[in-house]
């Protein structure tokens, strides 16, 4: 199972949305002004989200 | 990540890298493995499944 | 070691082997249409050009069906010349999953790429030919493999050309360099295409084909492409590029696996032969946003400068690689390449190109929505039609009379 976790302290929402760019997968959208999660199956790993970050709030895992 | 003899260059799979870690050359795919994190949508892209998993 | 080069271009300083950074105005990666088209302006807005590609032979192998609209090639001031035209076409035709089939006449519905296939082979030699006329520098079999800023507002590329290793320093570069593009994720843009926007092709060049129609161009649609259509574009009597477009977020078949079997089963291709084979990414999403940065623009394919429901992009590459260059040459009159001066490409790209995407976008989606069934039925209350009076309007009530759904996911757009 992939988990994705945002930690919402850090995270700049939606005026920043790098993650939002580069995810190829389209996990992570904007809603409203805040980044979130959806169809967490459909992640490829590849960690994008987490290079782009400037805050490092973003933690994508396989267990 | 192997590239199969009939791959025939032509970029979709360095297209679709969300690490941009794929360089297509006339004749030649240049692949770092070192940043890769196995998501593997350049396999799932490849027109005549021309990349296979290590 | 690299010592500064004296020589008057890249040629002369290859053949004398004294490596070396060269100086360019503006250098051009990328030798497809979109490319020599930006460098041709450039070049005739005064920049001293570099033209470079990492093939050994500009426009081969063509990965298109190669079909381009009238109305594209006049808006850029090319005249048709019988060197590159295939076969020049009057009309459309749509066919749905069972085989029902709608005619529409070129005067009456007009489609981005129908009008002339073309031979792409010799039309981006002659597209570069023309940049050379204009002054440009090409270099074949010459590749870049990175990019750094370096002093005095200037960036530097690394080439490799045969077993020659350089550099070149350019005040600007335009990245051409297609799908696969490097040159805009060096320079920091963020150029990968989703999944859900490439669309993966396979396509035969084919001869002995039998078609009904050979002066139209043949648009499948339903299930035997998931995500995309399948398509027959006549360069010739019995001769046609036959290829589809798939996604593979929607199939788990290859696009060669699904070409296999469309050249199976079509009435059209049951006894033709390839001649050709080609395959390749076409980004479907609309133009990208970040298209500019420092000392940076990219072009065609590389940008996504390709119309999101039919996949055609040649002429709106070109017309992307036109303003490109000629703003390209204004700026290094104005000695500005700052990224706030080269958004004005971006702001014209947008305006000519990107804007006329959002329809499409919104067609595809809808296209992509219906299944084989919808699809036979909407194909079979058009064929009943009378075309001759019907316009764009009439078309979209009559669609939504078929298909509730095309309102919503249509409305007011056309």
């Amino acid at each position: 199972m992939v988990k994705i976790v945002i930690d919402y302290e850090n995270c700049d929402g939606a005026d920043c949305a790098e993650c939002v760019d580069v995810c190829p997968m389209e996990v992570l959208i904007i809603e409203g002004d805040k980044i979130i999660i959806q169809n967490k199956e459909e992640c490829s790993l590849c960690e994008v989200c987490m290079d782009v970050c400037p805050n490092e709030a973003v933690e994508v895992e396989d267990d | 990540m192997i590239v199969n003899e009939w791959c025939m260059y032509c970029g979709e799979c360095a297209g679709v890298c969300p690490r941009c870690l794929i360089e297509v050359r006339e004749s030649k795919l240049i692949f770092d493995p070192e940043n890769c994190k196995d998501c593997q949508i350049c396999i799932q892209v490849c027109p005549v499944r021309a990349l296979e998993k290590e | 070691m690299y010592t500064s080069m004296p020589s008057k271009s890249i040629r002369e300083g290859i053949i004398k082997g004294d490596f070396m950074i060269i100086n360019t105005d503006v250098l051009v990666i990328g030798a497809g249409p979109a490319g020599s088209t930006a460098a041709k302006h450039a070049a005739l807005n005064g920049a001293k050009v570099t033209l470079i590609d990492k093939k050994s032979e500009i426009g081969a192998p063509k990965r298109c069906a190669e079909g381009v609209s009238k109305d594209g090639l006049a808006k850029l001031g090319i005249e048709p010349s019988s060197r590159w035209v295939a076969k020049e076409l009057s009309g459309v035709r749509l066919v749905s999953p069972n085989g029902t089939d709608v005619l529409l006449d070129d005067d009456k519905v007009k489609l981005p790429e129908s009008g002339y296939i073309l031979e792409r082979k010799v039309f981006d030699k002659h597209m570069a030919m023309d940049a050379a006329r204009a002054g440009v520098e090409i270099l074949v079999k010459t590749i870049a493999t990175g990019l750094k800023r370096g002093e005095e507002d200037q960036v530097l590329v690394d080439v490799e050309s045969m077993d020659e290793k350089f550099q070149i320093k350019a005040k600007i570069v335009i990245g051409a360099d297609g799908p696969e593009s490097r040159v805009g994720r060096w320079a920091g843009l963020k150029t990968s295409i989703k999944p859900k926007n490439m669309e993966s092709c396979a396509q035969f060049e084919m001869a002995n084909l039998d078609m009904p129609y050979p002066d139209c161009i043949d648009f499948y649609f339903g299930s035997v492409a998931p995500g995309g259509y399948a398509w027959i574009f006549p360069k010739g009597d019995d001769i046609a590029n036959v290829g589809l477009g798939i996604l593979t977020t929607k199939t788990d078949k290859t696009a060669y696996q699904h070409l296999l079997e469309f050249v199976k089963n079509n009435p059209a291709t049951k006894n033709a032969q390839p001649v050709e084979l080609n395959i390749g990414g076409d980004p479907v999403g609309g133009m990208l946003k970040d298209i500019v940065a420092d000392n940076v623009m990219i072009v065609g394919d590389a940008a996504s400068m390709v119309n999101p429901l039919t996949g055609g992009g040649i002429i709106s590459g070109m017309i992307g690689g036109m303003i490109a260059g000629k703003i390209a040459g204004a700026a290094i009159q104005d000695e500005d390449y700052s990224k706030k001066r080269l958004k004005e490409y971006k702001d014209k790209a947008q305006e000519e190109i990107g804007d006329s995407f959002k329809k499409y976008l919104k067609a595809k989606e809808y296209l992509l929505s219906l299944s084989d069934k919808e699809l036979d039925s909407i194909a079979d209350a058009f064929q009943d039609a009378e075309f001759e009076s019907i316009n764009t309007s009439e078309l979209i009530k009559l669609l939504i009379k078929v298909s509730p759904k095309a309102l919503l996911k249509l409305g007011k757009l056309f």
